[in-house]
């Protein structure tokens, strides 16, 4: 476990304004949600194969520059294999695959903060509404 | 088989790519641009375009603030006489009662007093009789013609339509997309449309015997030429064909002005806007005040690419009574949202649908559901219910931002819309372990 303001630090996003850097993040293998996006536990997958970058990984296109989901490796390298198809329902972002030892960070640029994900297989999706037709909810 | 001593034979080469992207960028930068013309070079640049075209430079040029001043110049321009007819007197007074309508007496006063405050007997003395054929055919719709016509005889039919193609899925999206069909102001042009509409075909036809301006002259400016300046520039270029130096005189003139209607002995020019505002999607949006502003007061106001009434951006927006009263649902929605849905299905009283359910993983917040009022049925093409949600973390300026989020009106409970929006069970949803 690490507080946020370390998370922070080494995603290379700067000091947040309200949420207090000193809290820890912790790492948990179950699901969790960052404003639009959602981490769900599947064990099931295949695991992904393509490792995260020392830099991290955008999970969601920068529509808004200024507000992005980025993924990090903490202890080890993750792997996150993007699927730009969005599978059935056109949500998914794709694959994370956490090996045992090491954790992940999900890292929010502006109000959510840091999200630390444990040892396992997640899906990674977007969030929708129904306007007459469901899609994707701007961020 | 391509033709060997082509550049071109399908397939942009890295370097034609790049120089396109580049292009396209420069143009976006100078059509989102907001700093005042420079007036003398945007004057010699216009002139040069005539000049270039074969056309004797226009004596009398007229500067307005906005487009909408500048389409006032351009049919008062064309039309009017010294001393003036009869005909044109009631013409005037039907764009004034119109343009006061449509505009408030105010900003209409504004512009008729810029306009003919640069329109003197001596400025009439100098116009030719014959100016009220506008030019744009020479400067701009031959030339694209043109310009067509020689990549054709260069590349054929089909290597042409194959490079459209390419560059068109480079260009159309941020350069029609994103700046004409944004930013051109359809509703302000038609004005005239609507105009020759009341006033009736009979009158036009008397006026000049010819069909109204708008028909056969119109505006150039960066909004609306840019995709075919960047297309047809870069296309000669792939081609391996010289530049055009008539289309680089367009293109001079087009960076240098906002909007402009060239005219036979006779151009008015406008100034860009003085802000121009976007979401992060690139949609025209200013959530408190117009998305566009011209220094002659006009102004468009947008919410996330839907123009909408200027009071529904400013101040408090439009309250609960005023929002059911709009026909227009797009519209209502936007007022909606400017609004807030915590707030508004309060103030309009929207049923709740079972009760209040803790948001899992976001401690001390809750999911609710309601249903849409009868006025409000039509405001998604099929049936929903809103879900209220709070976000888990406060925004920067230390509020908690609340959403209201459509989702179909079968969905029974709160929770179970909540993990509708990410396509779970409610099992799933409800078992969140942390939500930020």
């Amino acid at each position: 476990m690490a507080i946020l303001r370390t998370v922070l630090d080494r995603a290379g996003v700067g000091a947040l304004g309200v949420l207090d850097s000193e809290i820890d993040v912790p790492v948990l293998t179950g699901a969790q949600r960052q404003g639009d996006v959602i981490v769900l536990s599947r064990p099931q997958l295949a695991p992904a194969t393509t490792p995260l970058p020392a830099s991290g990984v955008q999970v969601v296109r920068a529509e808004a520059s200024s507000n992005t989901h980025t993924l990090h490796s903490w202890d080890g390298t993750c792997f996150f294999d993007a699927d730009p198809t969005g599978g059935d329902a056109g949500l998914t972002l794709g694959t994370l695959t956490v090996p045992d030892g090491a954790s992940a960070y999900l890292v929010h640029t502006e109000e959510h903060g840091a999200n630390g994900i444990g040892p396992g297989t997640y899906e990674l999706r977007r969030q929708r509404e129904f306007a007459g037709e469901w899609r994707r909810v701007a961020d | 088989m391509g033709r060997p001593w082509v550049s071109y034979s399908g397939g942009l080469t890295v370097g034609q790519y790049a120089g396109t992207v580049a292009l396209r960028d420069d143009w976006i930068r100078i059509a989102e641009s907001t700093e005042r013309c420079d007036r003398p070079t945007a004057e010699a640049a216009v002139r040069q375009a005539y000049r270039v075209a074969g056309l004797d430079a226009p004596d009398v040029i007229v500067w307005m603030d906005s487009p909408l001043g500048g389409t006032l110049a351009s049919v008062v321009l064309s039309h009017h006489t010294a001393p003036p007819t009869r005909l044109w007197a009631e013409v005037w007074d039907g764009l004034w009662d119109q343009l006061g309508e449509r505009v408030g007496p105010d900003l209409r006063d504004r512009l008729t007093e810029q306009l003919w405050g640069q329109l003197d007997e001596r400025v009439w003395a100098r116009l030719p009789p014959g100016m009220r054929a506008q030019t744009d055919e020479h400067l701009w719709r031959r030339l694209a013609d043109q310009v067509r016509a020689r990549l054709e005889q260069r590349l054929g039919d089909r290597a042409v339509a194959q490079l459209w193609n390419e560059l068109g899925a480079l260009l159309w999206e941020p350069l029609r997309d994103q700046i004409e069909f944004q930013l051109v102001d359809r509703p302000g042009f038609d004005l005239w449309d609507r105009l020759q509409h009341r006033l009736g075909e009979q009158l036009w036809t008397q006026l000049e015997g010819r069909p109204f301006p708008w028909e056969h002259g119109r505006q150039l400016g960066p909004w609306s030429e840019v995709y075919w300046l960047v297309l047809f520039t870069r296309a000669l270029d792939i081609a391996g064909l010289p530049a055009s130096p008539r289309l680089a005189a367009v293109a001079t003139a087009v960076r240098a002005v906002g909007w402009w209607w060239p005219m036979r002995g006779a151009a008015v020019l406008t100034d860009r806007p003085t802000a121009l505002h976007r979401d992060p999607q690139g949609r025209l949006h200013h959530p408190d005040g117009p998305a566009v502003a011209y220094a002659d007061g006009y102004a468009l106001h947008a919410w996330h690419g839907t123009r909408v009434p200027a009071d529904l951006v400013t101040g408090d927006g439009w309250g609960p009574h005023r929002i059911l009263a709009e026909r227009n649902a797009e519209i209502r929605r936007c007022a909606i949202e400017r609004r807030g849905w915590d707030r508004f299905v309060v103030e309009g009283g929207l049923r709740q649908v079972g009760r209040d359910h803790r948001d899992p993983g976001n401690p001390g917040q809750v999911l609710r559901l309601f249903d849409l009022p009868e006025q409000l049925r039509g405001l998604y093409h099929q049936p929903a219910r809103i879900l209220v949600v709070s976000n888990a973390s406060a925004d920067r300026d230390g509020r908690r931002r609340v959403f209201g989020l459509p989702v179909p009106a079968d969905v029974p409970d709160a929770l179970s819309a909540a993990a509708a929006t990410f396509d779970v069970t409610p099992a799933e949803y409800a078992a969140l372990a942390r939500a930020t």
